[in-house]
């Protein structure tokens, strides 16, 4: 086959056009994923304090009024059963905010690698367009060398 | 002496023409009419005497014819002698003359331009072959310098430039409100310790990962690369093999053509002294002819004796060479004096076995080049 580079240049359109589509749906499904995953952690942190009329988080916990209403937590009230509720409900919040963090990060590392490995196969094959070029040519040589 | 003479009067070769002895008839006379005389006189009666007289005059005009007559028996002699002679010289001397000049030479000429033509076409197609074997070489060094420069240039980034992360820590948000409703924020910040330690470890693994790749991927380049060094040596060992066959089968196509040629020369000079072989047959058929006639000695080599030479004796190399008297013959082509050459043409006839001497004594001026 007689060399052409218009095959090549095509073949690395082709690999551009499919990069650009992978990262784009990649990238988007990313920032679905986040937004996904920070939902859960703004739920534990809302429900500890609540919100305030300005939209901002509450300097009290739920929890503490809670017990309030029930006369166990108040003023120059100190029961043991709050105290013993309030720090179950922080360790469990952190646990659960951990969680939460962390299945977030997951996720948006799985997407960052799925990104990477894009970027990958298009300088591979970026790589592999020039290495076929480069045969063609010695292969057209050869053949040329042949005719006699 | 008696003559011998041919029907026709003529006298025949190797015989010596005489004045006859004169014959004349008279049946008056007493003697029956018959009066013998060596000079044609006679005597008688006066009748008789003109009788006689009349006899005489016929018998000498008779004399006459006969003497004309042997005369120009003995030129025709001599003149077939001579065109024998000089026929045989010039046959002679067209006996092993060899190949023509000219068709040798036009042999030798087709030879010469026949090898100049096969070299001529072996080198053209050498120098084209050698031509596009550099247009190879120059194409596959450059197809694979250029893939060489760009992984060069283009080294990959993909991982090895990949964001690593950084672990997100964090503490109880809680702390400052436990302590202050006198709570111990330590287990609540044991939990969030226990969270920044799964995202320290979840950070370094991918971190890890992402080294792993990175060094996967320079490793592929460095296949690569190797690849394209190994590909170029390749390629320019194969271009190298296809032209040492290509010269190879270059070199057997004109050493093919070459003999071919010679063999064809030599069918051409073979045809060429089978022609002239025939042509001496022809020759010698033609000369034996003339020997037989009787009037061409034949030499040695004809089946003649040579002068001197015994039987089962080993000719000397003067008796190989050409006799006197064939020397002599042989210049009877260039002789324009009627006269002479009938001399010589009588003498060679006379005398097939004469020497040098003998040549000389004859031919004083003709002899001194001969012997």
């Amino acid at each position: 086959m007689a060399f052409d580079p218009a095959i090549y240049e095509a073949a690395r359109r082709s690999l551009f056009d499919q990069y650009a589509q992978e990262a784009a749906l990649n990238a988007y499904q990313r920032y679905l994923a986040e937004t996904r995953g920070q939902r859960p952690i703004l739920q534990l942190e809302e429900a500890a304090f609540g919100r305030t009329a300005a939209g901002r988080l509450g300097e009290v916990p739920r929890l503490t009024s809670s017990y309030g209403r029930r006369g166990l937590q108040g003023m120059n009230v100190s029961s043991g059963v709050y105290k013993q509720a309030l720090e179950n409900y922080a360790k469990q919040r952190e646990r659960q905010l951990g969680y939460s963090r962390e299945d977030l990060a997951g996720t948006l590392r799985g997407y960052d690698l799925g990104a990477t490995q894009a970027q990958q196969r298009f300088e591979s094959g970026l790589a592999d367009v020039e290495r076929s070029k480069a045969r063609q040519i010695a292969e057209d040589a050869q053949a040329l060398l042949n005719l006699r | 002496m008696a003559i011998t003479t041919s029907r026709l009067g003529r006298v025949l070769p190797g015989t010596k023409a005489t004045p006859a002895r004169m014959v004349t008839e008279d049946p008056t006379s007493p003697t029956g009419g018959v009066t013998l005389t060596d000079d044609g006189s006679g005597t008688g009666s006066a009748g008789s005497i003109l009788s006689g007289q009349a006899s005489l005059a016929r018998a000498a005009t008779e004399r006459e014819k006969f003497l004309q007559e042997q005369a120009a028996a003995q030129a025709a002699l001599q003149r077939q002698q001579q065109g024998a002679l000089a026929q045989a010289a010039y046959l002679r001397g067209q006996l092993g003359a060899g190949i023509p000049t000219s068709i040798s030479g036009e042999i030798s000429a087709q030879e010469t331009a026949g090898q100049k033509y096969i070299e001529d076409q072996a080198a053209a197609l050498l120098g084209q072959l050698q031509q596009r074997e550099t247009q190879a070489r120059g194409m596959t060094s450059t197809g694979y310098s250029n893939l060489m420069n760009y992984l060069a240039r283009t080294q990959p980034t993909a991982f090895a430039q990949a964001q690593r992360v950084q672990p997100q820590t964090v503490q109880s948000a809680l702390g400052q409100y436990m302590s202050g409703q006198g709570v111990s924020p330590a287990v609540a910040q044991e939990a969030a310790n226990i969270a920044n330690v799964q995202a320290a470890g979840g950070a370094a693994n991918y971190n890890q990962l992402l080294d792993v790749l990175a060094a996967r991927e320079q490793a592929a380049q460095q296949s690569r690369q190797s690849e394209a060094e190994m590909g170029l040596t390749s390629q320019l060992a194969n271009l190298q093999s296809i032209y040492g066959a290509g010269t190879a089968s270059l070199e057997q196509q004109r050493l093919a053509a070459l003999a071919d040629l010679s063999s064809r020369i030599s069918a051409a000079r073979l045809q060429a002294q089978q022609d002239q072989a025939a042509r001496d047959r022809a020759i010698q058929d033609a000369l034996a002819g003339l020997i037989g006639t009787g009037f061409v000695p034949p030499t040695e080599t004809e089946g003649g004796t040579a002068p001197g030479a015994e039987a089962g004796v080993e000719p000397t190399p003067e008796a190989v060479q050409q006799t006197a008297v064939q020397a002599l013959a042989a210049k009877l082509p260039g002789i324009r004096n009627e006269t002479l050459a009938s001399n010589i043409a009588k003498f060679v006839a006379q005398n097939p076995n004469a020497t040098a001497a003998q040549v000389k004594k004859a031919f004083p001026k003709l002899g001194a080049n001969i012997g």
